[in-house]
């Protein structure tokens, strides 16, 4: 079958199987930034935006997304290098498999709490495992970059 | 997954022929659980165009769209009220942000699944599901029936009232699924003691709450007479995520602080 | 220094954040055969008969191979130094397969669907036959994992597969009878280690194409690209020279990227066929079919006096490798050897045992790699002891352990499947961590525990732990420098990031001699035709190896450089000083300019490249050294812990990067946290995994994880690179140990078995009130 979607912005069509989930839709369009880490919504590694919302491209439909906006890292690459910078300060970063989903994930925190605290933001991202870094250096880049972000804003 | 077609019905007349049009035909919610099912399906039914995605007040009650995710239960500003929020912390306490997106209450109610952090503080806010077709019924009634009730959920019905509750979730890590999740309702002097995961899915504590609801007080004695009756009457089962003895035990403390924090602060 | 113990952010983390092509199968041909493996359904059985016809004539499928299709040529996929003090008892296929998950059958099809279909259409009969499964039965078991003829030792390990006994070592210094005798306290436990998964993020993945030469070039996510060509060539008797491997980024290793995973198999599949082909593993591969860490248990006796003198350490050892041997010798000797010598005064120190075959999954190397389960064990009796003997667990250590200056002639006698090599402590800053330590976590004030409520109660507990830094006299690193008009230059090495970030500190390091800044140095690790040779990231190696090898190197080409500048600027060299961005005499009247210099080099006057080498082997290991100490919750009802806190403090010498430092340490710690209290492994009763996904393998989220303090002591070893030593395992020995210590401080109850679940404190709970 045929669907749309709207993928980093631009409207694209393409021929999916019923049964096809987005991430292997996505290699097809050439984004290879969504990779795979489990296959059953535990890691976090494959998390897209749909309609500016985190979910595991491994187990949604493709065609469920028919229609929809699709975000990977490609289309918020201004802050995504701007999140790496904090957590290149932190140290933060080991093996950066998780990292652009993890920056997808803070983006839409982002924009659905601007101001987060340290447990919210743990809450949020609860299901981006990673088994490199500990998890507090990444906290305080997140916090950090988050906070200037929210100076920004205010400026 | 194997999928043979895929609509997005238009309405829910649709959604229901669909569904009856053959045995092997399935409706997607999330969609979450299904993949782990690994299932093969003839036409998949896709809800998401029938506006299910709603939480309503009428003042008397809360009705919640079939389609509503976790995430919006546990945002939501009134369900973070009702019963203390039990509902809302308990979907928060599912996963992580992006099972949050796409797991529905619809899904979560429909699976049956034992393990369900939903189910448990559901049965203690007696909630009410709402069918397409056929008759509602209580999710205890819903879980309790052997019918295989092939239907939408349409949404689910939470009568408000001065009421308190408690949940909790009792897990290895934050990303698993319960040993057991516990939910205590009061709402005057009625109780409800719930237990979730078990590993079978959530039942009622009857005789526990029957004897709370004779006693004038509820003190530390009767508390502790209170979960031994209800440690008795409900199963207990073990699985790789605990023994039976360590959920019974579980039960006991976990229902025992519940009683009291439903029955202390007082609103 | 102004590089070097410098903050500085990893060179590569903007991209991998960015999601540019960086890992291996981001690198497959888009054209590639998508392999499948057929895995055994059975712990043990033998193919008595295996037809693929229907398989092999699907549409789609190009390739099906078998076990018939191999020469039988024993190896081992262990990814060690050659010759390998692992036991050479595997082959690519063979017509027994030895635990759930072996490898029966290769297809290689068009796509995955198809792939995956023509598997089902393979049809295999086995001979289903008993499988060993209680590693406590395998010594001398009348069923043997291992009859088959050709399979050997490189060197004497204790390998005796007839006993199903893959190594077995012994050893005894002093009269370890005698020792105990004399003592005034005697304790004897037993522990038990769980068989702990990588869980890296990056399932393993690899695929292979010819190239323009016909040469086989393969992309994997190894920490061994040079182990992995020479393994393919003496396996597929395939000519090294025609093998190129790479190793591009890596989503996280841990040591269970260490061996061969899919690469014989791809190359097999490209060989056969002359087409691109890869195999990505699936998360319930990497469970099943990959590596974990080797389960053990430890039988231990300790001896002391009363005044708190340690006497006498005796440590027994069984380990379960699994199906096949790969690492089975050295990860057992590395649970005595860098372990017993942190009590090095003792009269008399027994180390021995055996590590057997079982049905299991594999075992292999994985981040404190034997170290981390021997530390437990003895961390643990040490506490024991002096619970026993009524003194203070800190001031039982800091009487008895490793001081600076000091040894032990543990470090002689035990080495990797060889002789050790003696050394003396050149720098151990333990008594500094230890009492830091005491500081940062308020042992004072909260030793043994605190009650909170009538519910809650918190107990802290210590560890203290060594590791290694590289394997001496066989760990070899080196590095090629070239200068590029312009004035900057390449650093090629063959040291093998894999997400712990030793380019950018091998950048680092050769900034720091160059005296220039990173942006300066170019680096490409890890291509077997580009780089030049290297061991690969293991046995905390890398920045003390490696990082000498690019020190040498550097330090050349400084000389090269002001060689080249003496006969440009017409003054002795002698006299040149070198800034790291121009060259002067002492007056700094006559100058020139690094760019300048370079683009004269290369356009305009004897003409000449630049360039070193520089390598480098141990002669010794220089141990870090830490302090841990762990303060756990425990709701006394239900047994549920959380470690609110984690203290680390750290010798690894200076840290090229403190904050990458960390994060090594943080890492680190954060698994240990993970094997100390939730990653269960559960084994059916029919051999199979249950733990095969994150689903039931739980590690720890960031909820799990409350607070981390990590501290560096000053240290600066002389033989490392700028005074550096290892920091990348030493982080994950000691929560066991300290997190069961602080569980006994707290609540009195102690767990021997690892992980110590809810239901098992509560369960430890439940007896001592019995008791009571
Ligand atoms: C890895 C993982 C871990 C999880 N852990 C937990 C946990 O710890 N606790 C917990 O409570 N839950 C957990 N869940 C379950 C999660 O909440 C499920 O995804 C959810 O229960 C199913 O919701 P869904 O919308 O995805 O349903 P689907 O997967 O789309 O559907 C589930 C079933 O319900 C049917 N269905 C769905 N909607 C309707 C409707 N409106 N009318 C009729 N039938 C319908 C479907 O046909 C299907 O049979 C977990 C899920 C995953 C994937």
């Amino acid at each position: 079958m045929k669907i749309e979607l709207t993928l980093n912005g631009r409207k694209i069509s393409v021929d999916i199987l019923p049964g096809e989930y987005l991430i292997e839709t996505l290699r097809k369009c050439n984004i290879h930034s969504v990779r795979r880490g489990c296959d059953t919504t535990n890691c976090g590694v494959c998390t897209i935006l749909l309609d500016g919302k985190p979910v595991p491209s491994c187990s949604v439909l493709s065609a469920q997304a028919d229609h929809h906006q699709i975000t990977t890292i490609e289309g918020i690459a201004h802050e995504a290098e701007k999140l790496s910078t904090f957590f290149g300060k932190e140290g933060a970063d080991q093996c950066g498999y998780c990292n652009p989903a993890l920056a997808l994930s803070v983006y839409a925190l982002m924009k659905e709490n601007p101001h987060p605290t340290s447990a919210e933001i743990d809450e949020y991202l609860i299901g981006n495992l990673c088994r490199c870094s500990g998890y507090k250096n990444q906290n305080k880049a997140i916090m950090a970059f988050l906070a200037e972000e929210a100076r920004m804003e205010e400026q | 997954m194997k999928i043979e077609r895929y609509v997005k019905s238009p309405s829910i007349e649709a959604a229901f022929a669909s569904l009856h049009e053959g045995t092997n035909n399935k409706i997607i919610a999330g969609g979450a659980w299904l993949k782990l099912t690994d299932p093969t399906i003839d036409t998949a039914i896709d809800l998401s165009l029938l506006n299910l995605d709603f939480i309503t007040d009428n003042g008397k009650e809360i009705e919640i769209g079939a389609m509503t995710t976790l995430h919006t239960l546990g945002r939501n500003a009134i369900l973070n009220k009702i019963y203390d929020g039990i509902l809302s912390r308990a979907a928060m306490q599912i996963m992580g942000i992006t099972v949050r997106n796409i797991a529905t209450i619809g899904g979560c109610i429909m699976g049956k699944f034992g393990f369900s952090d939903i189910l448990t503080p559901l049965v203690a806010m007696d909630a009410l599901l709402i069918f397409h077709q056929h008759d509602k019924m209580t999710v205890v009634e819903f879980l309790n029936t052997k019918e295989n009730i092939r239907d939408i959920l349409v949404k689910v019905v939470i009568r408000k009232a001065n009421t308190r509750g408690y949940f909790r979730k009792i897990a290895l890590t934050h990303l698993d699924f319960a040993v057991l999740n516990t939910a205590v309702s009061r709402n005057g002097s009625e109780f409800r003691i719930v237990f979730g995961s078990r590993p079978g899915v959530s039942t009622r504590a009857y005789k526990a709450e029957n004897f709370l609801k004779e006693q004038i007080k509820i003190d530390e004695d009767v508390m502790n007479k209170a979960v031994e009756i209800a440690a008795a009457e409900c199963q207990f089962g073990s699985n790789q995520r605990g023994s039976a003895e360590y959920r019974q035990s579980l039960a006991k403390v976990y229902a025992k602080r519940g009683i009291k924090a439903v029955t202390t602060n007082e609103n | 220094m102004k590089v070097v113990n410098q903050k500085i952010p990893s060179i590569d983390g903007k991209s991998l954040m960015m999601g540019r092509i960086a890992y291996s199968d981001d690198f497959a041909d888009s054209d590639s055969l998508v392999i499948k493996v057929l895995r055994s359904p059975h712990p043990f059985a033998k193919i008595v008969a295996i037809d693929v016809s229907s398989a092999s004539t699907l549409p789609g499928v190009e390739i099906v191979l078998t076990y018939a299709d191999f020469n039988r040529i024993p190896f081992t996929r262990a990814g060690q130094g050659y010759p390998e003090p692992s036991p050479h008892d595997k082959f690519v296929l063979d017509e027994y397969v030895r635990y759930i998950g072996d490898e029966v059958a290769i297809v290689a099809a068009v796509d995955e669907a198809t792939a995956k279909q023509a598997l089902k259409l393979i049809n295999v009969e086995y001979q289903v036959m008993e499988p060993i499964l209680d590693f406590e039965t395998a010594y001398n078991n009348p069923i043997v994992l291992h009859p088959e003829p050709e399979i050997h030792e490189m060197f004497p390990i204790g390998f005796d597969p007839k006993k199903n006994v893959a190594a077995e070592y012994h050893m005894e210094i002093g009269d370890i009878e005698t020792a105990l005798k004399q003592c005034d306290v005697v304790v004897n436990e037993t522990y038990y280690t769980q068989a702990q998964a990588h869980a890296m993020m990056e399932p393993h993945s690899c695929n292979a194409r010819f190239d323009h030469l016909n040469r086989l070039v393969i992309y994997s996510s190894t920490q061994t690209p040079f182990h992995i060509r020479r393994i393919i060539s003496q396996a597929l008797e395939f000519p090294i020279s025609r093998i190129r491997v790479i190793k591009p980024r890596v989503g996280g290793g841990f040591g269970g990227k260490q061996a061969v995973h899919g690469e014989l198999i791809a190359a097999s599949v490209t060989i056969r066929t002359g087409k691109p082909s890869k195999l990505v593993y699936t998360r319930k591969e990497v469970f099943e079919s990959s590596y974990t860490r080797h389960p053990m248990r430890f039988d231990m006796r300790l001896g002391a006096m009363k005044d708190g003198t340690l006497k006498a350490i005796d440590c027994q050892v069984l380990s379960d490798t699994g199906a096949y041997g790969e690492h089975a010798l050295t990860v057992f000797m590395v649970a005595g050897s860098k372990v017993l010598p942190l009590y090095n005064k003792v009269d008399s120190v027994r180390f021995g045992g055996k590590v057997v075959y079982t049905n299991h999954t594999p075992a292999g190397a994985f981040r404190g790699y034997g170290a981390i389960q021997g530390n437990f064990a003895l961390e643990s009796v040490i506490d024991v002891l002096c619970h026993k003997l009524q003194i203070d667990p800190v001031v039982f250590r800091q009487k008895n352990m490793m001081k600076e200056g000091e040894s032990s002639p543990i470090f002689a006698i035990m080495g990797e499947g060889t002789e050790g090599t003696a050394m003396t402590m050149d720098t151990c800053k333990l008594d500094y961590c230890v009492k830091r330590g005491m500081e940062l976590i308020g042992w004072k004030t909260k030793y043994p525990r605190q009650v909170i409520s009538e519910d809650l109660v918190r107990g802290v507990g210590m560890a203290i732990a060594m590791q290694g830094s590289g394997i001496p006299l066989i760990d070899m690193g080196s590095a090629i420098i070239k200068l590029n008009d312009g004035g900057f230059y390449n650093l090629l090495v063959g040291a093998t990031d894999i997400g712990q970030k030793s380019d950018t500190i091998l950048a680092q390091i050769c900034a720091e001699e160059l005296e220039t800044t990173i942006d300066k140095i170019i680096v490409t690790s890890s291509d077997t035709d580009l780089t030049p040779f290297d061991t690969g990231a293991y046995a905390s190696s890398t920045t003390y190896v490696s990082g000498n090898a690019v020190v040498n190197a550097a330090k050349a080409m400084k000389l090269l450089l002001i060689e080249e500048a003496a006969k440009i600027l017409k003054i002795n060299k002698d006299k040149i000083i070198f800034d790291g961005s121009s060259f002067s005499d002492s007056e700094g009247k006559i100058k020139i300019s690094l760019a300048d210099l370079s683009n004269r080099l290369y356009y305009n006057e004897n003409q000449k490249q630049l360039a070193t080498t520089g390598s480098f082997v141990g002669h010794k290991s220089p141990p870090p050294f830490m302090a841990g100490f762990a303060e756990v919750e425990i709701d006394i009802k239900t047994g549920e812990t959380s470690v609110i806190n984690y203290v680390s403090v750290v010798d690894c010498g200076t840290t090229i990067n403190p904050k990458l430092a960390q994060g090594q340490v943080e890492g680190g710690i954060v698994q240990g946290i993970g094997m100390a209290l939730y990653e269960e492994v559960n084994v059916a009763k029919s051999g199979k995994l249950i733990t095969n996904s994150f689903l039931s393998y739980k590690i720890p989220t960031r909820l799990e994880i409350k607070n981390l303090v990590t501290e560096f002591a000053d240290s600066y070893e002389e033989s490392g690179p700028f005074g550096a030593k290892s920091v990348a395992e030493i982080g994950i020995d000691t929560p066991p140990a300290a997190i069961m210590n602080a569980i006994y401080n707290a609540i009195g109850v102690r767990i021997n078995v690892l992980p110590a679940t809810p239901e098992k404190i509560w369960m430890g709970i439940n007896k001592k009130e019995k008791k009571l």
